[in-house]
């Protein structure tokens, strides 16, 4: 049972991830492979204001959040700025950065990271059990949904679109695309950040193995075979990804095995998805 | 003087293209600018639209220079580019790509009358309104990239052969459209058209341009038709 609750909570985050990610891949067309960084600064913040600052949980949210949109801010300005795939370079180059100071930086507690940190307090009301804790989850989940579906159904999303088809059609048709791609891209990071934050104090545990170059690329393989360009393709997507490998364990597959396994069947399905189905499980139109 | 190009100088990185280029369109006016290929017509509408900033010389739109304008603010400024090759937004509705063309428009009334007006100017665009702008046929997606550029009811229109793959009749019928948007729109029009013969006859004046240059200027542009410059400008 705990077990169970403990994959749906990893659920409700990975939708956050991919659904942000979405936005930014999907919708404006810009390759990004620093998610799992941006989920790690917020993760960061958040325990690091709780820990050794003692804040309350929501109000290190706000923190995170700034923090991840100053960042991704300084990245995007100057990348997005020049037309060509400039930030694809400058996003790795995140994840590198990023990845080396969580493992070096005494404030980040080097590579053994965090434990205990305190679970999630609203107003003086915690929430400490497995269940209560699923609920916080699914609550963040689909605050961050909403949110998202209303940005990708206003204009702002078709914005979006006519950018990732044709930069110079939508400049002349009078939209600043600077301030489009900038805009999206900090909306997304903010939001994987803040993912990172509940993250963190949900799990109670975390180290920079969780905020990888892998964890990044597998955040956009979730993104991509869910259906880029589609707010409920990583709705349906996740769970059927995060869920179906979880099979092998109850199949009594050794952990040394399973980890290999899922990461060949994840590989695998890349491969399927794009030869038979590059729109993904949900197609955008 | 609605758009005065003067000694524009331009070009892609160290490529020189347009050299000391000037020309004029007046309010109210259907100039055709016509030439043989890679003369820099194309790169001649960009310069206006603001997407190639020159390296001499000024481009005047109703008398403020826009040469170093970035893109978007010279269409908020009232200049709108169907660009070669009329790509729409394949993967909105055809609805959702003439929102694209109208959301500087704030009210909501005059969104809607110009609309309208677009439905009016291409009654098929009416009719499909919900299917994906991919899913049309190549004439209705030129009509519905130019829909696009008139939505915003721009004072000049600037269309980039917008004739590429109409069959005959259709290219007939949408020049007819084209002079209908001058007069009933009130906009001004600079059309850039590789069938010659269709636009010297429904434009005012004409403009032939070779290897960056004009060479010839006719008041009359239907007089052209029957003048040596012009196929000399292609000939040799
Ligand atoms: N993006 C670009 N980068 C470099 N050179 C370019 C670019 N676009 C056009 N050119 C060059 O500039 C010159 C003029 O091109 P342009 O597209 O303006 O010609 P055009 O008159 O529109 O021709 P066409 O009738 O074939 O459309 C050509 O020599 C072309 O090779
Ligand atoms: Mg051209």
């Amino acid at each position: 049972m705990e077990y169970v609750l403990f994959i749906l909570i990893n659920i409700n985050m990975y939708i956050v991830l991919a659904v942000s990610l979405n936005l930014i891949m999907g919708y404006a067309g810009l390759i990004s492979v620093s998610h799992a960084a941006f989920m790690g600064i917020g993760a960061y913040v958040t325990t690091i204001l709780m820990v050794q600052f003692g804040w309350s949980f929501l109000l290190t949210l706000p923190a995170a959040l700034l923090f991840a949109a100053v960042i991704s801010a300084i990245i995007a300005v100057p990348s997005l700025r020049v037309k060509g795939d400039h930030y694809i370079v400058m996003s790795f180059g995140i994840q590198f950065i990023l990845t080396s100071l969580l493992n070096n930086l005494n404030i980040t507690n080097r590579a053994m990271g965090f434990a205990g940190i305190p679970k999630p307090s609203f107003f003086g009301f915690a929430f400490e059990s497995n269940f209560a804790l699923l609920f916080v989850s699914l609550g963040f989940m689909l605050v961050c949904v909403l949110f998202a579906a209303r940005l990708a159904h206003a204009p702002f999303g078709l914005i979006l679109k006519a950018i990732r088809e044709d930069e110079n059609a939508t400049e002349s048709l009078g939209k600043n695309v600077v301030f489009y791609k900038v805009a999206v891209f900090v909306i997304g990071c903010s939001l994987a950040a803040l993912t990172g934050s509940f993250f963190a104090s949900i799990v109670s545990f975390i180290d920079p193995f969780s905020f990888t170059l892998d964890e990044s690329i597998f955040i956009s393989t979730l993104a991509i075979i869910g259906g880029s360009g589609t707010i409920r393709g990583s709705i349906v997507g996740v769970p059927l990804l995060i869920a179906f490998p979880e099979i092998l364990r109850f199949m009594q597959v050794p952990t040394t095995v399973a980890g290999p396994l899922r990461l060949i069947f994840y590989g695998l399905l890349i491969i399927l998805f794009m030869r038979f189905r590059p729109q993904g499980i949900i197609k955008e139109y | 003087m609605l758009l005065e190009l003067k000694e524009i100088e331009a070009g892609y990185g160290k490529k020189s293209v347009l050299f000391g280029l000037s020309m004029n369109v007046k309010e109210g006016q259907m100039m055709a600018l016509v030439g043989p290929n890679g003369a820099g017509k194309t790169t001649t509408l960009r310069v206006i639209a603001g997407q190639i900033h020159p390296n001499r010389g000024s481009v005047l739109f109703r008398g403020k220079d826009i040469s170093q304008m970035m893109p978007h603010l010279v269409a908020q400024n009232g200049v709108s580019l169907v660009p070669q090759g009329s790509r729409v937004f394949t993967s909105l509705t055809v609805y959702e790509n003439l929102e694209m063309g109208g959301f500087q428009i704030k009210d909501s009334n005059e969104f809607r009358e110009s609309l309208e007006g677009i439905y009016r100017l291409f009654p098929v665009l009416e009719e499909r309104k919900s299917q994906w702008a991919g899913t049309l046929s190549g004439g209705e997606q030129q009509m519905l990239a130019i829909g696009r550029g008139l939505m915003s009811r721009p004072k000049l229109l600037l269309l980039d052969e917008p004739s590429t793959g109409l069959a005959p009749k259709v290219l007939h019928e949408l020049m007819k459209t084209i002079v209908a948007v001058k007069e009933k729109m009130n906009t001004s029009i600079l059309i850039v058209e590789q069938n010659v013969n269709e636009v010297l006859k429904v434009a005012d004046e004409a403009y032939v341009m070779k290897l960056g240059r004009i060479v010839c200027y006719e008041q009359c542009a239907e007089t052209l038709l029957y003048d040596d410059k012009l196929r000399k400008a292609y000939l040799s």
